[in-house]
């Protein structure tokens, strides 16, 4: 590997096999590097961009995984995952989408190989704050789920169709670290089915209901 | 439906002989042994058009005959009866035990011909193979289904009124109080267990809800107590309440207006219809029989007025085979229709005699 700057520090490397070819893929602090199976060419080479990360903060590039049978998917330090399309052949690749769910450094990516049943993610990217996101590969890539981050939620809510909507409190036992819950409220939507229930706000001082043969969306508040 | 024809058969004091005729002409075209395996093919859920088509057809299937507006009537409140016991069910098996109510009540009108109680005894046998094993998940997802076909529609049935079971908006009364489903707790009780799977702590907590728990489960064979009563005649002989709607819920000032256009037909609904309607096997009644007509109204002027006065969004639309665009289609229905023809009888009131095909054209 010719180049007047002394190499970069790699700190991921992972061999990405795609149906057409088989990549090598070296991730450091100034960007991604791709490279023939057998580290003989290389193919394509991508910068980090370091405006994108506030200063004095750690930049790099982590986790990389083949996914959808055409792409490479690289996590950055700045929380981006950048994907990349690889042709067959050559080195025309590109970086068709870049996806912004997470804030905080990529941990590493993972993929589904081969399909997925259908509405299920095939790849999964996860960050330093604990949040987990799952995605469906394509032209596009879609947010199929995201897990929130590390830490007990403070609120819970469950509807059912006794017609009851119940809030709970979720807590961790400080001397044992188990999980407990309490129940805070119930609430009874009369004569409905309850079909979907979700705060509307992170506090949870209020919730949104919804039911069988309900064409109204019902919102409840906190007094 | 049979609750209700039953019930309207005696309230119009048919003749004992002729109303058990119709009762059994329907029973044993219903579960005729071609109808059912189509019936019982794993296959998409019918449309509302192909319902009622086919329901028309069942109700036509012996020397009674409905106006076109006791039809409506007939088919709302059946309808809503459904969805009602559907929606009630505690838990996803119990729509099968709902099922079996209505067999076993039907087994009860055809007792006296031991014919027709094995075709029924069959259908039962095919019930319990086919839906017996399967898992709560997949009786929920067919229970969602069916409730999906059911959504939006709120007409008031005056014996669900009566009984509060449906409020005035038209929407059934879910109680929170009485037992809870075969196999679940009452709720209250919170445990919590550590990492071991031990239980190290219980709390409790109250809600408006006051529910006790269900002493035993309903049974699946052929005979046997149900338990559930969703499903039961709940127009039997102790109880001669009138079957009369209510209104619908919504005033509107629409007025029919008369579509001229055919409307182009799914060839999978056709295709369904002519399967169904070919195994439906109606027998032509005897030269000797005359045919009636039943009115599920209390006079005929209620009838007429009925009919004059129903709201556009109710209107059912029954499959105009006019309407079919192929020709080769066309030609199968309108054959398979008419070999199912009967002979028109002498009407016994001064209603007016509906044509078979001219009830099956009607938009």
């Amino acid at each position: 590997m010719g180049g007047s700057s002394p190499a970069p520090d790699y700190n991921w490397a992972a061999w990405c096999a795609l149906p057409a070819r088989v990549l090598l893929v070296l991730t450091s602090q100034r960007g991604v590097q791709m490279y023939e199976a057998d580290g003989s060419i290389m193919v394509y080479w991508h910068a980090l961009d370091v405006s994108e990360h506030p200063p004095a903060q750690a930049v790099f590039a982590r986790g990389i995984a083949a996914a959808g049978g055409r792409f490479i998917c690289v996590g950055t330090s700045s929380g981006l995952v950048l994907v990349f399309d690889i042709p067959p052949k050559g080195t025309n690749v590109t970086v068709s989408q870049v996806l912004e769910q997470h804030r905080d450094a990529i941990t590493d990516i993972a993929a589904e190989l081969g399909q997925a049943p259908d509405g299920a993610g095939d790849l999964v990217t996860a960050d330093d704050a604990g949040t987990l996101c799952t995605w469906s590969t394509g032209e596009e890539f879609t947010l199929r789920s995201k897990i929130p981050a590390f830490g007990v939620p403070p609120c819970l809510l469950s509807g059912a169709e006794d017609s009851f909507v119940h809030v709970w409190q979720l807590s961790t036992n400080p001397d044992t670290e188990d999980i407990e819950i309490q129940h805070c409220h119930a609430e009874c939507v009369t004569d409905t089915q309850v079909c979907g229930a979700c705060f509307c706000d992170p506090q949870g001082d209020s919730f949104a209901v919804t039911g069988y043969d309900l064409s109204e969306i019902l919102r409840y508040s906190r007094v | 439906m049979l609750y209700i024809l039953d019930q309207r058969l005696r309230a119009q004091s048919i003749p004992g002989e002729k109303a058990r005729k119709v009762m059994n002409d329907i029973i044993t075209t219903m579960f005729n042994k071609k109808f059912m395996e189509e019936l019982f093919k794993p296959q998409e859920l019918y449309s509302k058009k192909a319902l009622r088509t086919v329901y028309d057809r069942l109700a036509h299937a012996s020397i009674m005959r409905l106006n076109q507006a006791s039809m409506d009537k007939l088919y709302d409140l059946m309808t809503m009866a459904f969805k009602y016991q559907v929606l009630l069910c505690p838990r996803p098996k119990d729509i099968l035990l709902v099922t079996f109510n209505h067999l076993d009540t039907i087994k009860d009108f055809v007792h006296e011909s031991p014919g027709i109680l094995n075709q029924v005894d069959e259908t039962f046998r095919q019930l319990i193979d086919t839906y017996g094993g399967l898992s709560a998940g997949e009786l929920q997802l067919i229970r969602q289904t069916l409730l999906i076909f059911f959504q939006d529609m709120h007409i008031r049935v005056s014996i669900f009124l009566k009984d509060k079971v449906q409020n005035s908006n038209g929407r059934f009364v879910l109680p929170i109080s009485g037992p809870v489903p075969w196999g679940t707790e009452v709720p209250g009780l919170i445990r919590m267990f550590n990492r071991n799977g031990e239980e190290v702590k219980r709390t409790e907590f109250t809600t408006d809800g006051n529910y006790v728990t269900l002493q035993r489960e309903g049974s699946f064979d052929l005979y046997g107590d149900r338990v559930l009563k969703l499903g039961t005649n709940m127009y039997s002989v102790s109880r001669p309440v009138e079957t009369h709607m209510a209104g619908s819920s919504k005033n509107t000032a629409s007025h029919a207006k008369e579509s001229t256009v055919p409307s182009p037909l799914a060839k999978e609904e056709l295709n369904f219809l002519a399967r169904l309607l070919g195994g439906l096997d109606i027998k032509k009644p005897g030269g000797s029989e005359t045919g009636f007509r039943l009115n599920l109204f209390t006079t005929d002027e209620e009838e007429e007025h009925a009919a004059l006065t129903r709201p556009e969004e109710l209107s059912y639309k029954v499959i105009n085979i006019e309407a079919v665009q192929e020709p080769g289609r066309r030609a199968e229905l309108s054959r398979i229709l008419g070999e199912l023809e009967v002979a028109e009888p002498r009407p016994e009131s001064a209603g007016k005699g509906e044509d078979l095909l001219a009830l099956m054209d009607a938009l």
